[in-house]
């Protein structure tokens, strides 16, 4: 029996504090790990979950498919690289080159969740901290949008309001506000005070609620309340959900404008509580070697910053071969976009099987970075957190096989 | 057979369990019954006639699943919350000039009481 501490891929906090015990490669035991962690952990071994090598539903040596995926990028004229927000930034890197020389377009989920708020936090336009800066210094924790206890099940106690070390005199409460808006009353804003429900889709009526009263223009109550709180706070980290994304339509300027007022009077940070481990990652290395966010076109092998956001691009010019890496667009995008994303030929890496995994015509099976391959992560809070091979299972990494379709493309 | 229609304005939430659930078991039936689930409140519950597991259509401008209802005691009347899979995603349409962002927040739909079995999963999938 060996015990292993590993930074567990299940989701974007990346917490680097999971033990697993192994015997001979077989996790018995998982510790700190939550439902999430843990069902991802113990469902790699089981094997009827797992890919194998499939061409056009024929299951082939996993060299027969990465020659076939390499014979279908290479005719194809129009190709598209997605996905990538669970794979090691190295396996991104790759994928990138392998975009430059395919001449394809590369893009994660992100352009339709996260990808304009981290473009404004990594140019600075929004004030962020670490989670670590958050814990004991943070005096106003305020959620919005999100609701952890389902989407991140361990960030409240390992990182924000049961993390904090200093508690109320009676110690029932830890030292800090919580609160939150949401669209309905649920688990989590039980445990927030105080909480503002707003109407679903309406948010950005707070937010311009809330710019009004701080310019000195009388507002609703739950936005001169909501200004109120933070200016007595000291410190006020925002976590952001998805949901206040898709409620503003993407448009973050408001709330960019709103931040930066605030900022005058209180400390402001903004975390985004992205799901997905390393989507972060996938959108700082694109703006570094790219200086864009999202969806890059390679054609010609020049980097072209597309003006088509990702959801056009794929309603408008499909691409004619899809090279799809650790993600499953089929469970989260509109049908008629599944249709568009998968009208030519689809390529899917993955470790589990997906219905974009039943959909493509290859399938190349992976090994699960963080547990079966190693690499490096950012976690939501932009740290950079090492992903450990804790289990040798056979599989080929991501990185291994995108170098391998690299050499047959040659 | 009640004939009540209810408008109600759906938003897809994140759920702990449901992508748990796919992640353990695969898109099966599990995922299936925790998917094709529609959470409303008691008040709009008794104005439809129908009680916990039983089956609703559910229309959207673009398409018609059927679905099992949950009471959700908090949820405001006129609201209807779906966890985020082809049932629900089949219910928005895309509109990449007058919405950027996939509609996933308010999708206006209109429910009704039906004998009819819930959609299967495979006719939702590409």
């Amino acid at each position: 029996m060996v015990t292993k501490t590993l930074t567990c891929p299940g989701c974007g906090c990346l917490c680097d504090d999971v033990e697993i015990d192994l015997d001979r490669d077989r996790i018995t035991q998982t510790r700190n790990a939550c439902t999430k962690g843990s069902t991802l952990l113990y469902d790699a071994q089981n094997p009827e979950r797992r890919t194998r090598p499939l061409v056009s539903g024929n299951e082939v040596s996993i060299d027969e498919a990465l020659e076939a995926a390499a014979r279908l990028l290479a005719e194809a004229k129009q190709p598209m690289i997605f996905g990538l927000d669970h794979s090691t930034l190295e396996t991104q890197s790759l994928a990138l080159e392998l975009a430059k020389k395919l001449g394809a377009v590369i893009d994660d989920s992100s352009s339709y969740t996260f990808g304009s708020m981290i473009e404004k936090i990594i140019t600075g336009v929004l004030p962020t901290c670490s989670l670590d800066e958050v814990k004991d210094n943070a005096d106003l924790l305020l959620y919005w949008g999100a609701d952890p206890p389902h989407t991140h099940p361990r960030h409240l106690s390992t990182f924000t309001y049961y993390a904090y070390s200093d508690y109320t005199e009676a110690g029932w409460f830890p030292k800090v506000t919580m609160s939150c808006i949401s669209n309905c009353e649920n688990e989590f804003t039980g445990m927030c005070r105080p909480v503002f429900i707003v109407e679903p889709g309406e948010d950005k009526l707070l937010i311009a609620s809330i710019l009004s009263h701080l310019n000195g223009i009388d507002s609703t109550t739950d936005a001169t309340a909501l200004v109120e709180m933070i200016r007595n706070a000291s410190f006020c980290t925002i976590f952001c959900g998805v949901d206040l994304i898709r409620s503003v339509n993407n448009d973050l300027d408001a709330f960019t404008e709103m931040v930066q007022l605030l900022s005058q009077s209180t400390r402001m940070a903004v975390i985004p509580m992205i799901e997905e481990p390393n989507l972060r990652g996938f959108n700082q290395l694109l703006h570094q070697k790219t200086g864009s966010i999202n969806d890059v076109d390679f054609t010609d092998g020049q980097i072209h910053a597309t003006s088509l956001p990702f959801n056009e691009r794929v309603a408008t010019q499909p691409a004619d071969c899809a090279l799809i890496i650790g993600a499953d667009p089929s469970s989260m995008l509109p049908r008629s976009m599944v249709q568009s994303l998968q009208y030519g030929a689809v390529i899917c890496l993955d470790h589990f099987i997906t219905p974009n995994s039943q959909a493509a015509d290859i399938v190349i099976p992976t090994g699960l970075p963080g547990l079966e391959s190693a690499g490096t992560a950012i976690s939501m809070d932009g740290e950079e957190r090492t992903l450990i091979k804790a289990r040798d299972t056979g599989y080929i990494s991501e990185s291994e096989a995108l170098k391998q379709l690299m050499e047959k493309l040659l | 057979m009640n004939d009540e229609k209810l408008h109600l304005v759906i938003v897809v939430f994140q759920d702990l369990y449901q992508p748990t659930i796919m992640q353990r078991d695969g898109v099966g039936e599990s995922y299936e019954r925790v998917s094709a689930r529609l959470w409303m409140s008691p008040a709009d519950m008794d104005r439809l006639g129908v009680r916990d597991g039983d089956c609703v259509e559910v229309h959207s401008e673009i398409a018609t699943v059927v679905v099992r209802t949950k009471t959700f005691h908090k949820c405001k009347n006129g609201i209807g919350y779906m966890p985020p899979s082809p049932y629900s995603t089949s219910l928005t349409r895309y509109d990449w000039i007058t919405v950027p962002m996939l509609n996933l927040r308010r999708i206006e739909a209109t429910i009704h009481k039906t004998e009819n079995s819930i959609t299967p999963l495979l006719a939702l999938l590409v």
